[in-house]
């Protein structure tokens, strides 16, 4: 066939940057989730303990009614950093795991299944791009739902709590940062790597839930056994529970030396970057 | 067209249609990569104990459980929190879940239901699949983690303790009640493998009852497996979410009692079948 | 075991999926023979395929297959062969595993599972890798073995949904060969396909579906006869065609005459055809025209197709 008049060129205009192309992943596997009203419901419960916790600084200096009945507030009532510890530990950290598992499982899988990955890898993304966008869904939301509710119960407690408070505490901010974003890497990779590497969400869900539950239960089980903090080290729960306090500068609930919690954390989330890795490729290798 | 000819529909034909879906599902469940995840789950008590059957106490130099009655003890409280409450459970989830709802995910269930065969012999063959695959599995791992119990104390140890000691009815009980766990719980998974689409809720329901059965009234405690099985297992120590908080039936009626519960899931899930349509999505 | 019936009875069937309209008040007899099902994505062949198959329940209406319904799957199935659109398999078996164990779930003892599963294969021409593992199958092979499945037990009715894809041309044919062998035994085999022109080869009816209703059905030659208002075409291939071409314009019910560029073949459109030939006929004995060739244009599955379900463009 001849050609005579050469007038087709490719694109030659502007692109868009590399964090553009990342966000676009974000965007839409975020557009998915809300497209279930299932979905919204539950992430609107997830701020419940948010609204609880705020609701009971608020009444605790604002009900003087209290004060008139000399009922001692003061020491029935005492919001201090293990106020805002047993925040994060016990319905955010819980919430954060059933997020993580309603979440996580259907990221990867779909697009292993559906062959949706030579589209992705054959554009201008690496499979970090693509790996960064799908985890910035995990990360956003359960930040939404744990930190960034925590450090601001943090600052609203500090303007109305006494004075000097925020000085004496300034450390617990970061503490719940950093501490929250190790949970959150945590479980995100985890659950992205068992998206992965299973084929079915539902699957996944279940395995995702499985290793968590059955590593408390092994560690029960050593705990038992050897006594001591070894069982705790079996736990993502307990590690992160040893970490916020060991942060917050307050007693740490379990013996386990912080470094043995920094290390379970570090090494499942290495696995599971490893393994999701191995699996992010634009074709089967037989 | 020379039709061939099919066998008349009598119990004959019955028995092999149900060997031969055992046999296809045994070979799925067992034999699959996805079979990785429970041979991990089973392997890891077994592995625990072995380590703690050769690790010897840092302080007496004994073995770590110091005697045997601690030994048999520790046992309890793994096969309570770890055995019972983790392997079985979970173990059982993912096996007679995955045996119609997998099936709909790989979209290959439409082979059975065009087959020439009655649903009650379909769910029949499914089910008695995964208890079989279960009960060897879960049962020998019972097995071999209470014989590793007497890895530190030796042979003439467990020869008494079986012969003149607790630890033949101690182990008779406990893989009785490892096979009615496989029994009830596998029912109930095998039915909400095929009303539920995503059946990680309806699991986080069933743990939450089973977690909080002893805080139901009785009318609802008859619905939980826990509760019977409490009934079966030697006197637990007062630990874990499987803990003895009221007393449970003797065991012939628990044993009765989860066969009549199994029974009625099994209906169900029959019910179920007969009208369930296929058509095949991403969800 | 049929109950004197021998034909796929479906009356009044309508199927909806929530609100979604899958298939609605499709009447239809299926005798022996192929039928072929046509219609674009989303029209409803696969609902319909999935109903007669027994794999969905209808809203309304019934469906009866040699007088057995669903409700009795042990009698119904020993008579239906499908062979689904979806290419999925149950992991880890070679072909031949494959067929021998849903025959054992039929009910045949091993040797006669064999036996079946073994012609079943030489007709699909899969012998030489039955033994081999369906994940390592090629697409094509991967549909010869459902086609096998379908077959295997040698049921009356085969509903085929889009059993050609994936098939290079030589399999198309042997396939097709093999669908009228079936056919001519007495089998029914419903096909639906978007190859137009093989359904128009191989089927003695044609069923057309659009947005869920059956628009027509029946052979194409009567369905197109019965399509009143739209005109068919005609070829005419002469070395007078320039001056017929001016000339057919005198004769009754011509709306349209067109000179090919060849300048020997002319395209009539006329609004009825018995009535055109006649009044053809006695043109062509006033005039010394040579005439080669006199052959309608419009009757195959494509051009009714086209009339009939206009929006969608059509696959070859």
């Amino acid at each position: 066939m001849a050609v005579y008049e050469r007038s087709y060129h490719g694109y030659d205009g502007e692109l868009t940057g590399t964090g553009n192309r990342i966000l676009v992943i974000s965007k839409f596997a975020t557009r998915e989730l809300f497209r279930s009203r299932m979905f919204c419901a539950f992430f609107a419960i997830c701020f419940v303990p948010s609204v609880s916790f705020l609701i009971a600084i608020y009444l605790r200096y604002n009900l003087e009614m209290l004060t008139e009945l000399q009922i001692p507030i003061d020491e029935i009532f005492i919001i201090d950093a293990g106020f805002f510890i047993n925040f994060l530990q016990y319905p955010q950290a819980s919430l954060s795991f059933l997020l993580a598992l309603v979440v996580g499982p259907g990221m990867i899988s779909p697009d292993l299944r559906d062959n949706a990955m030579p589209l992705y890898l054959s554009r201008a993304l690496t499979k970090t791009d693509y790996l960064l966008g799908k985890l910035l869904v995990l990360v956003v939301l359960l930040s939404l739902i744990t930190w960034v509710p925590a450090v601001l119960l943090f600052f609203i407690h500090a303007y109305l709590g006494p004075e000097g408070w925020l000085v004496d505490n300034l450390q617990l901010p970061f503490a719940f940062i950093v501490t929250s974003f190790a949970w959150i890497f945590t479980l995100s990779l985890t659950a992205l790597a068992l998206s992965a590497w299973i084929k079915w969400k539902q699957v996944a869900q279940i395995t995702f839930f499985g290793f968590f539950v059955m590593s408390s239960a092994l560690g029960e089980a050593v705990r038992e056994i050897f006594g001591g903090w070894l069982g705790s080290a079996f736990s993502a729960f307990d590690s992160y529970a040893v970490l916020i306090s060991y942060a917050a500068n307050e007693p740490v609930p379990i013996s386990m030396p912080p470094s043995v919690a920094i290390m379970n954390m570090l090494v499942l989330s290495a696995l599971a970057t490893a393994l999701i890795f191995q699996r992010i490729r634009a074709k089967e290798v037989a | 067209m020379n039709a061939v000819t099919y066998p008349q529909d009598n119990p004959h034909l019955w028995f092999t249609q149900l060997r031969a879906i055992i046999g296809i599902e045994l070979g799925r469940v067992l034999f699959t990569s996805r079979a990785t995840a429970i041979y991990v789950v089973a392997a890891v008590p077994i592995i625990l104990l072995t380590t703690v059957g050769y690790i010897d106490n840092p302080r007496t130099g004994g073995p770590i459980t110091g005697n045997i009655a601690n030994a048999r003890y520790a046992f309890a409280v793994i096969y309570a929190g770890f055995l019972l409450g983790t392997m079985v459970f979970l173990g059982s989830a993912s096996l007679f879940i995955s045996l119609f709802r997998g099936e709909i995910l790989d979209r290959s269930l439409h082979y059975y239901l065009l087959s020439p065969v009655r649903r009650e012999i379909l769910a029949a063959g499914k089910y008695l699949a995964g208890l079989i695959a279960s009960i060897g599995l879960f049962g020998t791992v019972t097995l071999v983690c209470y014989l590793l119990l007497y890895l530190p104390y030796g042979v003439s140890q467990m020869m008494s303790d079986f012969s003149s000691g607790p630890a033949a009815r101690e182990l008779t009980l406990y893989l009785l009640t490892t096979v009615f766990a496989c029994i009830g719980y596998g029912a109930v998974f095998l039915l909400l493998g095929l009303f539920f689409r995503n059946p990680i809720f309806p699991i986080l329901v069933l743990i939450g009852w089973e977690l909080m059965h002893f805080i139901l009234p009785p009318a609802l405690k008859m619905i939980s497996v826990v509760h019977y099985l409490k009934g079966i297992m030697p006197p637990q120590p007062w630990r874990g979410p499987i803990a003895v908080v009221m007393a449970s039936p003797p065991a012939a009626v628990c044993m009765l009692a989860l066969t009549g519960l199994t029974a009625v899931a099994l209906i169900l899930t029959v019910l179920r079948l007969k009208r369930i349509e296929l058509r095949y999505t991403d969800s | 075991m049929t109950r004197g019936n021998d034909a796929i009875e479906i009356s009044g069937v309508s199927k909806f999926y929530g609100e979604v309209l899958g298939v609605n008040r499709v009447d239809l007899t299926v005798m022996p023979g192929i039928t072929g099902l046509v219609g674009p994505n989303g029209s409803g062949k696969s609902t319909l395929m999935n109903l007669i198959a027994g794999l969905l329940t209808p809203t309304k209406g019934t469906i009866s297959i040699l007088g057995l319904t669903n409700r009795e799957p042990q009698l119904l199935y020993q008579h239906i062969g499908y062979c689904a659109q979806v290419d999925s398999f149950p992991p880890r078996m070679t072909g031949r595993q494959f067929l021998i164990n849903y025959l054992r779930v039929h009910g045949f003892d091993k040797r006669s599972a064999a036996h079946l599963a073994h012609e079943a294969l030489t007709r699909v021409s899969l012998l030489a890798t039955a033994d081999r593992r369906i994940d390592g199958y090629s697409k094509g092979m991967r549909q010869r073995i459902k086609l096998a499945q379908s077959i295997c037990h040698q049921p009356r009715v085969m509903v085929l949904d889009e059993p050609l894809n994936g098939l290079d041309p030589m399999a198309r044919a042997e396939i097709i060969d093999l669908f009228l062998e079936l056919a001519t035994g007495g089998a029914h085999i419903l096909v639906s396909s978007h190859i137009l022109h093989e359904v128009d080869l191989i089927s003695d009816r044609v069923v057309f579906l659009s947005n869920g209703y059956v628009v027509a059905e029946g052979d194409v030659q009567g369905i197109q006869g019965e399509i009143k208002h739209h005109p068919i075409q005609i070829r005419i291939c002469s070395e007078a065609a320039p001056v017929i071409a001016a000339r057919v314009f005198d004769l009754p019910d011509v709306v349209e005459a067109r000179l090919h560029d060849d300048r020997r073949n002319v395209f009539v459109r006329t609004r009825n055809a018995d009535r055109f030939f006649l009044a053809f006929n006695q043109m062509i004995m006033d005039h010394p025209w040579t005439i080669e060739a006199v052959s309608p244009v419009d009757e195959s599955v494509e051009a009714v197709y086209q009339y009939l379900v206009a929006d969608e463009p059509v696959s070859q």
